[in-house]
């Protein structure tokens, strides 16, 4: 089967039972993506699916055949993101765990909505959570990402 | 798929409906009515429009399934033949007189989404049907809807108690249609036909809502579980049902003003 990842065209053996993150771990060393919860819980395994974060340990790899996946390792490939460096300026990530999920869903929520309300961004980022509690560090990264203010 | 990601669900074969071009997400309005396909997931209806005006309570019950993930790939129609007595989306839909459109090799038939549920977790469906899409009638008079859900906290919450409600006004002011649906009071999502017609042909007085509230508890069978005790349950019926109907009757009155 063939995945579209990172602007890349990935050929992958893959069963029709195998999850998304399955496949990104195991079978593509993509390791950036993180298994927790594995039920929709936590979001430490969250990637973009044609542009929307999706819990990839809850999509099988074979829904997403042809669609343009986008997981941590493919966020700022030329130099840090704006997100990544606001991440840095607030020292957002304490074991950083949870944080490649927190990037993806901080990226489609931006990608939509250039400028939220810090009410919109705790919103949106409802489904990572975070075991180091750095909820503040990293609301406060996505504001400043979007003011363009990060890594000043 | 958290079942099968468990092991406690090992279907022979998984479907996938979302690689099925004639399922592809599609909201259309024809002839009345608003057709809704079975891959639109809950982030397609927070982002239509239409919806926002015609059916505010289906973006309110929209918006708290689950989370932005979740959302991404929860389609409503999966939200109904899943089948869970507390899934927010159902009671709305019950509400606003929403049909189910059931397909398979020998044909198609349509049902009234009240008739779909059976029992805990049970549907109307036969082996070899599948659901193409739900069918919400468009209001011919000045209307107006609201959701409301009791949970402990914001974010991914299974819902203690959740109500759907619709009105529809008459040009004197009195209620001139209501439909009601209850999520979490029994195995399936339920219809509060007796509060339904305690408001029908009556004005939108205090006492009336307190009445159409009590008269919902005749439609709840509520359990204790984790989440709550049943009496909790029982009392929460009546007053979460009184704020929605006056919610839906403020909008369809805000409604009618702007047209
Ligand atoms: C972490 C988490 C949090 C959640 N929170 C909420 C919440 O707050 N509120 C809420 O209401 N729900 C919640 N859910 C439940 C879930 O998101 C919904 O039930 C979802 O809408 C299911 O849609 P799906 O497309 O993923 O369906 P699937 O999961 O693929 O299917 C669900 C069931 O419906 C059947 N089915 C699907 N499509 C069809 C069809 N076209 N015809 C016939 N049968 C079909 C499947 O066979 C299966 O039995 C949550 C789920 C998770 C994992
Ligand atoms: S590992 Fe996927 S949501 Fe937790
Ligand atoms: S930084 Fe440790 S889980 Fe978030």
């Amino acid at each position: 089967m063939r995945l579209q990842i990172n602007g890349r065209p990935r050929e992958v053996e893959v069963a029709g039972h195998e999850f998304l993150l399955d496949v990104l771990r195991d079978g593509l060393g993509l390791t950036g993506s993180k298994e927790c919860c594995v039920e929709g819980e936590c979001g430490a395994c969250t990637v973009l699916v044609a542009g929307r974060n999706v819990n990839s340990c809850l999509v099988l790899a074979a829904e997403v055949e042809g669609a343009e996946i986008t997981t941590i390792e493919g966020l700022g490939r030329d130099g840090l993101h704006p997100l990544q460096a606001a991440f840095l300026d607030h020292a957002a990530a304490q074991c950083g765990f949870c944080i490649p999920g927190q990037l993806m869903s901080a990226c489609a929520l931006l990608d939509r909505n250039p400028r939220p309300t810090i009410e919109q961004v705790r919103e949106a980022m409802a489904g990572n959570l975070c075991r180091c509690a750095s909820y503040e560090q990293i609301t406060h990264a996505v504001m400043d990402a979007a003011a363009g203010t990060a890594g000043g | 798929m958290v079942g099968i990601r468990h092991g406690h669900l090992r279907p022979g074969v998984v479907i996938d409906l979302k690689g099925i071009p004639d399922l592809r997400p599609a909201i259309e309005e024809a002839e009345g009515e608003f057709t809704i396909s079975a891959n639109t997931v809950m982030t397609d209806l927070e982002e239509d429009e239409r919806i926002a005006r015609h059916f505010p309570a289906l973006i309110e019950a929209a918006r708290v399934v689950g989370s932005v993930q979740i959302r991404n790939r929860a389609t409503l129609v999966g939200n109904i033949s899943n089948a869970s007595p507390a899934a927010d989306t159902p009671p709305v839909l019950v509400a606003l007189g929403a049909s189910v459109v059931a397909w398979s090799t020998r044909g198609e038939r349509t049902l009234p989404l009240d008739q779909f549920w059976l029992g805990y977790r049970q549907t109307a469906l036969q082996p070899g049907e599948l659901l193409t899409a739900v069918r919400i009638p468009l209001p011919r008079r000045p209307a107006g809807s609201a959701f409301l859900k009791l949970g402990r906290r914001r974010a991914l919450e299974i819902s203690i108690v959740c109500v759907g409600a619709s009105i529809e006004l008459a040009p004197d002011g009195a209620i001139a249609a209501a439909g009601l649906g209850l999520g979490s009071v029994a195995a399936y999502t339920v219809r509060a036909s007796g509060a339904e017609k305690i408001l029908v042909g009556a004005r939108p007085d205090p006492e009336v809502l307190a009445a159409a509230g009590e008269a919902a508890l005749t439609a709840a069978t509520p359990i204790d579980d984790l989440r709550s005790k049943a009496d909790y349950r029982r009392a929460m019926v009546p007053v979460l049902v009184s704020r929605a109907v006056a919610a839906a009757v403020t909008r369809a009155k805000q409604g009618d003003r702007q047209t």
